[in-house]
């Protein structure tokens, strides 16, 4: 049973990397995350995330989904709305870097 | 408004290079400062009376540098009509006693790089009286999109994320751009492509020629804490050593700040928008909060000219009160 399960876990693991590869779909992770907040959002948060311009983002009791709004669509005279300048998952790699600030 | 001055030039290894006062030869220059940079050493006077414009009157050509206008942005408080700060910013350049050659706006003309805030200010600035205006970006143009929209609207002719160079009367202007890959550690960076097209910009130059760089963020290491540097800066100045006469350019952090290290000058501009703390002085960079009815002492415009023979050059910073 064991090997079987290893079996299926390896040729499901070989399909996602063989999808990415054919697709080039970009990979959800906090690293591209913070790579992201450097570009977009810390000359307001700063670089550290502790908030400047823009609020502290550590600890975040937001939703996922609250968050993604947020960031899609900005807030008016404050925050850039970023639907169509980021990709979905740039925006969840970003919520996966948020995620990290404790 | 409050003015400090100080002055340091340490040359020990007379080399033309100020080591020891890299960081610390910082000078704060307030309302009518005049300077002016002849053969790598600074002098500098306030501008008291109508004499001293008029000897700027009668130099070769002139430019005014503004920065930081970011419209959009809307603070109780702090501003709440960046438009109509920058309309007055425009009435003090159309004042004065001959119209600047060109304009440079160095960086922010945005607050979050829409494509309606981009509009507003080109259509404010057609009312300057000006034959061209210059720009580079600030890390608000590029925000989301990697400068697109800017680079559609203000970067047709630039190359890369919008840097650029052109000459005005023997003068060689360097427009970079430090804002897109901003840093770890929050510093600006050029990149190694602008790095080379500066170096390969320069090769051919004679010495002699007096050089004008300006970018948003400024290319020394102001204060590193806030951001306040470019990562590779130093890079770009190394391309710069050799040469008589240079002058850097930079606003970002909405204040007036001037320092002198070897043959280079460098300065920053007031914002037409908001100030800044200054370094150190605050717990965090962000848009700072004045006395109500004090606003305008830490906005205003830069003006710089140039006198044809002598390699020399005189800036101007002129507040908005």
């Amino acid at each position: 049973m064991k090997k079987i399960i290893l079996v299926l876990t390896f040729a499901a693991t070989t399909l996602i990397a063989n999808a990415q590869m054919l697709t080039n779909a970009p990979v959800v992770s906090a690293k591209s995350g913070r790579a992201l907040f450097l570009k977009n959002c810390a000359h307001c948060h700063g670089a550290d995330a502790h908030g400047d311009d823009g609020p502290d983002l550590h600890n975040l009791d937001w939703t996922d989904e609250q968050i993604a709004m947020r960031i899609r669509n900005g807030k008016k005279g404050q925050m850039t709305a970023f639907a169509g300048k980021l990709q979905t998952t740039e925006i969840e790699s970003i919520i996966a870097y948020l995620r990290t600030l404790k | 408004m409050k003015t400090k001055e100080k002055f340091i030039l340490h040359d020990h290894n007379k080399d033309g290079l100020d080591r020891r006062g890299f960081l610390e030869c910082m000078a704060w220059a307030g309302t009518g400062m005049l300077w002016t940079v002849s053969g790598g050493l600074l002098g500098s006077t306030l501008l008291s009376n109508r004499a001293s414009a008029a000897e700027i009157a009668k130099s070769s050509f002139s430019f005014v540098q503004i920065s930081d206008s970011h419209i959009g942005f809307n603070k109780e408080g702090i501003n709440t009509d960046v438009a109509g700060t920058l309309k007055e910013a425009i009435a003090r350049i159309n004042a004065l006693p001959e119209p600047p050659d060109f304009i440079l706006h160095t960086g922010d003309l945005t607050h979050l790089a829409a494509a309606d805030e981009f509009d507003t200010l080109d259509q404010l600035l057609k009312s300057v009286k000006t034959q061209q205006i210059f720009y580079v970006p600030g890390e608000h143009d590029v925000t989301g999109d990697n400068g697109k929209l800017y680079l559609e609207r203000f970067g047709k002719n630039s190359k890369g994320s919008g840097w650029h160079s052109f000459d005005h009367n023997g003068v060689h202007f360097i427009g970079l751009v430090n804002v897109v890959d901003i840093q770890q550690n929050g510093l600006g960076a050029l990149g190694a492509e602008q790095l080379a097209w500066l170096e390969a910009d320069l090769h051919d130059r004679s010495s002699e020629t007096p050089i004008v760089v300006f970018a948003h963020i400024p290319l020394w290491s102001v204060y590193p804490q806030w951001g306040w540097g470019t990562d590779d800066g130093a890079q770009a100045l190394s391309f710069l050593k050799r040469f008589g006469s240079v002058t850097v350019l930079n606003g970002h952090i909405h204040q007036t700040l001037k320092k002198v290290e070897g043959r280079v000058t460098f300065h920053t501009a007031m914002s037409t928008a908001f100030p800044q703390p200054e370094p150190g002085k605050a717990p965090k960079p962000g848009p700072m909060k004045v006395e109500a009815g004090k606003l305008r002492d830490f906005l205003g415009i830069t003006d710089v000219t140039y006198t044809e023979g002598k390699s020399s050059l005189a800036v101007v910073d002129s507040t908005l009160a």
